[in-house]
């Protein structure tokens, strides 16, 4: 079955940019120029993905994710404008997947959207499986890592914040939800830690630490594990 | 009696100040021997009817009506020919100075001094009214030309209320002038100088002959004057700084709100532009070489356009303060590898070295503008040095913060230009005209550092090529070191 998306975009040259892109990749394309044209859309049945952009015409875009996010997992990628990562991060934080910032190459946008479909379906599976991205493996019950086959040791903590970011690989993850997730509720303000910890993990995982192939920032947003196909 | 002519001397001369007139003093003689030759007609005519106490109260009588409209020396010599007569007339022997009793002597002593004391009281009386009219007479002048300042608005306006108002005070060759330069000498006029403790404003020239004197009220009131029509000037100076700074305000605004709204409604069309580029690119159909080329040339092309907006629109948002600033507590190596990942495909083919401590101080700053800023100084390396030569970013401790530096195996920017790369729109020489460059690139960089608290220069290279080192304070506390976190939340 081809994977039905839903466009939510208030242009209508972009809309059909992304209807003749995403076509031609072989999804279903569904369109809505304004967030009552999504509300209908969505009540009547639920697509695949969604790409959102968060700047409507009619109404805020994270409160049709919120709405989105009541009723299901759906993955949803934001569609923003560069200045507006904080939008961008509130988006992550109340559920959506990844984001795109216009103007974006195509390649940019099939691969986020690859990714979130993908975690979705990741995310149905068992905790505890085998996790395998590139030349990472992560064995969640032994808690170990391999690196190209070769057993790399990792703290604790740094374990968690890679098991993580390896859950959602190819996506980005705010710096609120790998604090949350690694550290607990109460640590959400202090990035530091992410920072130290990041830098741990990098020399310990990256080819050439000054170099970095696997852990990507995103400044003022939050960390990608990349996927080979992302 | 001498101290008493000279204290009378010297209230004269403020009397005459005060009231710009000299006083009548022969009149004030003649009405004095009028006067006693009233009380002695009436004291000889009385005389057989009356005691000595009751002529005597008649001739004090005229003495002291004399001192309440004319001076002590007046008084004086009503007070001493009025005994004089009183004795020739009234006490017998008659038409005689002799004086039979010596109780007599006393007593005109005492008429005398009597005389005398309520001569001079009245004189400080008299002296204190004057000095209390003229000072009520300035201070109404005064009142009456900071009222008429206060409501004028314009320089113009100030000059002919003031004009004016001197010209009551002073007479009519009173002349203002609005001035920088020194008042010109002329003879038999006075300047005076209008300003306030910095600035001057110009000046006042009053003809010397409507002052008196050095000190007195009408010097004042023209210094007082002065100083009205300085806060008045000073004022309209202020006031017209604070119209101007407003509009500029304003107009910053305007401006910051177009540039805004433009650069959105052009990004718009840009990125399905880009979209739809990438996206034919990497459609299946079979391209030429030609076609391809002018695909690619569509997608670079509106990446370019992207960026110069976007630095334009920055730029105006950092000038005009409109930017506002996110910190947050971020790592040099983070940010310095999420900038070379993004430049990741046109670095391939140079060296590009990283030397960043792991124990380098975190730092807290706006990570969206860092990026920003770290991009432009990565885009000027590559740009203007050749396509092989290697690149080296540099964090280490500085002072109270930590240093970085960019540097380049480039042709380097001359002494003279060092500075002004930073302008707006500025090109350094070895900038060609179609790089794609757009003279803002610098200018975002410093305003970004600045904005943090940091500085940032153009140094020379040992070796050849450009070192760019900007400061980033470190703003938050002590960093917070790799081990002391492991034994937090590990031990």
């Amino acid at each position: 079955m081809t994977p039905a998306i839903l466009v939510i975009e208030d242009e209508a040259p972009m809309r059909r940019v992304l209807r003749t892109a995403l076509g031609a990749q072989g999804y279903h394309v569904w369109e809505a120029g304004t967030k009552q044209d999504a509300m209908t859309t969505i009540a009547r049945r639920l697509p695949q993905a969604i790409l959102l952009d968060l700047g409507l015409p009619d109404g805020d875009g994270l409160d049709l994710l919120r709405v989105v996010r009541e009723r299901s997992e759906v993955p949803v990628v934001i569609i923003s404008a560069r200045g507006e990562e904080r939008d961008q991060v509130l988006a992550l934080d109340n559920g959506a997947n990844d984001y795109v910032t216009k103007p974006f190459r195509e390649a940019e946008l099939l691969a986020r959207l690859r990714a979130a479909l993908r975690s979705a379906a990741a995310h149905a599976a068992p905790h505890d499986e085998r996790i395998e991205i590139g030349p990472l493996c992560l064995h969640p019950r032994e808690r170990s890592v391999y690196l190209n086959g070769e057993e790399v040791p990792l703290t604790p903590t740094e374990f968690s914040l890679l098991q993580v970011m390896a859950r959602q690989a190819g996506r980005v993850v705010t710096h609120r939800q790998l604090l949350r997730e690694v550290w607990g509720g109460s640590y959400v303000q202090d990035t530091q830690y992410l920072r130290v910890y990041m830098r741990q993990l990098r020399r310990k995982l990256e080819q050439n630490p000054t170099s970095p192939q696997l852990l990507i920032t995103t400044p003022g947003v939050g960390y990608r594990l990349r996927s080979p196909d992302g | 009696m001498c101290a008493a002519r000279l204290s009378d001397e010297r209230v004269n001369s403020r009397l005459r100040a005060a009231f710009g007139r000299a006083f009548p003093e022969r009149v004030g003689f003649v009405w004095g021997a009028l006067t006693n030759l009233v009380t002695t007609t009436i004291a000889f005519w009385v005389a057989p009817h009356a005691q000595l106490a009751h002529l005597m109260i008649i001739h004090l009588l005229g003495a002291v009506l004399i001192s309440t409209r004319y001076e002590m020396a007046v008084s004086t010599f009503t007070a001493v020919t009025g005994v004089l007569a009183f004795d020739y007339f009234c006490i017998p022997p008659v038409f005689a100075f002799a004086m039979p009793d010596p109780h007599y002597m006393v007593s005109f002593a005492g008429m005398l001094l009597v005389a005398l004391l309520v001569c001079w009281l009245n004189q400080g009386l008299r002296y204190q009214r004057a000095v209390a009219r003229a000072s009520e007479e300035r201070t109404q002048a005064l009142c009456q030309l900071s009222l008429d300042l206060s409501q004028v608005t314009g320089t113009e306006q100030l000059f002919v209320h003031a004009q004016r108002h001197l010209r009551e005070l002073f007479g009519e060759h009173t002349e203002l002038k609005f001035t920088q330069a020194e008042a010109p000498k002329a003879a038999g006029f006075r300047s005076q100088p209008i300003r306030d403790r910095r600035e001057l404003f110009g000046y006042i020239l009053v003809e010397q002959a409507k002052l008196a004197s050095e000190r007195t009220e009408r010097t004042l009131l023209l210094a007082a004057s002065a100083d009205r029509i300085a806060d008045a000037s000073k004022r309209l100076v202020m006031g017209e700084a604070t119209r101007r700074a407003e509009v500029h305000a304003e107009m910053e605004r305007n401006r910051s709100a177009l540039l805004s709204a433009v650069s959105h409604d052009m990004k718009t069309p840009l990125a399905s532009i880009m979209t739809a580029g990438t996206s034919l690119l990497s459609s299946s159909w079979q391209k030429d070489a030609t076609t391809r080329e002018l695909l690619e040339t569509i997608v670079q092309e509106s990446e370019r356009m992207n960026a110069q907006i976007t630095n334009l629109l920055s730029v105006t948002r950092l000038e005009s303060g409109c930017a506002i600033i996110n910190k947050e507590v971020e790592a040099l190596d983070d940010l310095v590898f999420a900038v070379l990942s993004r430049f990741s495909g046109r670095l391939s083919g140079r060296q590009v070295n990283v030397d960043i401590p792991g124990d380098l101080p975190l730092v807290s700053v706006d990570p969206v503008l860092i990026d920003q800023l770290l991009a432009n100084l990565l885009e000027n390396a590559l740009r203007y040095t050749p396509g092989d030569s290697p690149l080296e970013i540099r964090g280490t401790p500085s002072g109270s913060g930590i240093a970085v530096e960019i540097c380049d195996r480039g042709p380097g920017i001359s002494l003279a230009e060092r500075d002004r790369v930073f302008e707006k729109f500025y090109r350094g020489q070895a900038a060609k005209h179609n790089d794609g460059g757009t003279g803002l690139g610098l200018t975002i960089c410093r305003a970004v550092v600045r904005a943090h608290g940091g500085s940032i220069d153009i140094l020379a290279r040992t070796g050849g090529g450009t070192r760019v080192r900007f400061t980033l304070p470190l703003d938050t506390g002590p960093a917070i070191t790799h081990l002391r976190l492991e034994k937090r939340h590990e031990a």
